[in-house]
């Protein structure tokens, strides 16, 4: 009894407490040989109702992080850069190559693929998530 | 007098500048392309050299500090290379041709090039070469201000141009096409198919 209790309120505060922003497939792409720029793609999940924007991201890895965005524009591929990203409520926004991402500038070291990686994201409601990124090309 | 003497220099000034203009106009119009002379790391060559090999000759034009279009297209292109028959690819001259080449170098080309395939070949023209050599092949390229740590960052066109030996421009491969519709493409090129 006293199991199917424990269960029980483990099961009902998964669900009260499930995340508001969820971050999946959090990956950099190694710096290439002489280049100290890369950038940072991932899924931001919101299961909230209400819309949040992305408008930080720290690490400990490299000094500067950008928000930008790219769109093919008179057949010419344009990157600029964006003050926040937003992820809908009850929705997801896709940062992936070709479109939105995170540009990382002047890391000290190369990123590499036997190394681990993290970053900092912060919201405009004040929420900050730790997200562990992995290295792919 | 006076006023005479004014209105012939005015004029002459004029035709000056016409004439100019004019032998400037001709000049660009009497490019080509196929004789420019292309600066790799060992040696210079032109495209009428690499259609003399009876080559297909593709060309992507980027930059150093390209974050995300540059190295996508150039490890797209090495899974490309990596899966093609040797006397196909033996018949293919990729040259990766450099659109920033006030703040690149050529060591830092090779270097960044090599680290995607050995076939891809870096390529630098100065701006005034580069300006007239992208016109022709329709591929455009602006320098963009940015409020970035970046400084600038430079909009260009993406796809890879591709010219068959006989100087004829065909399709280009498309920013982002899958493995299979590139290979498809190189095929087709092989068989005959690809000019229209």
């Amino acid at each position: 009894m006293k199991k199917m209790t424990l269960t029980l309120i483990a099961l009902l505060s998964f669900n009260l407490f499930a995340a508001d922003i969820e971050i999946q497939d959090a990956r950099i792409r190694p710096t290439l040989p002489g280049m100290s720029v890369t950038a940072i793609y991932m899924k931001i999940k919101n299961n909230s109702t209400k819309d949040i924007r992305l408008t930080k991201i720290t690490g400990d890895f490299a000094p500067t992080f950008e928000l930008h965005n790219m769109e093919m524009s008179e057949g010419k591929m344009v990157m600029r850069p964006v003050d926040s990203i937003l992820i809908k409520g009850h929705s997801t926004t896709e940062l992936k190559s070709g479109g939105l991402h995170v540009m990382v500038f002047d890391a000290p070291k190369p990123i590499q693929k036997t190394k681990v990686y993290g970053a900092k994201l912060t919201f405009d409601n004040k929420e900050e998530i730790f997200t562990p990124i992995q290295v792919k090309d | 007098m006076m006023k005479n003497l004014k209105f012939i220099a005015s004029t002459l000034a004029l035709m000056a500048v016409l004439i100019f203009s004019y032998l400037q106009i001709r000049g660009e119009r009497n490019y080509n392309p196929f004789s420019q002379p292309l600066k790799t790391s060992n040696g210079v060559l032109t495209l009428s050299q690499l259609r003399s090999e009876n080559k297909f000759i593709f060309m992507y034009f980027g930059f150093l500090s390209c974050p995300d279009v540059c190295p996508t297209t150039l490890s797209s292109m090495a899974g490309v290379f990596k899966s093609l028959p040797k006397e196909q690819l033996d018949k293919i001259e990729f040259l990766f041709i450099d659109l920033d080449p006030e703040k690149d170098t050529m060591e830092r080309m090779v270097k960044y090039s090599s680290y995607f395939h050995p076939k891809i070949r870096p390529v630098m023209l100065n701006l005034k070469e580069l300006d007239l050599f992208t016109r022709y092949f329709g591929v455009a390229f602006m320098k963009m201000p940015l409020k970035s740590t970046m400084g600038y960052t430079i909009d260009h066109s993406t796809d890879i141009i591709v010219v068959s030996p006989e100087g004829k421009i065909l399709q280009p491969i498309a920013h982002g096409s899958p493995k299979v519709v590139i290979l498809d493409q190189i095929n087709k090129l092989f068989n005959g198919k690809g000019a229209q």
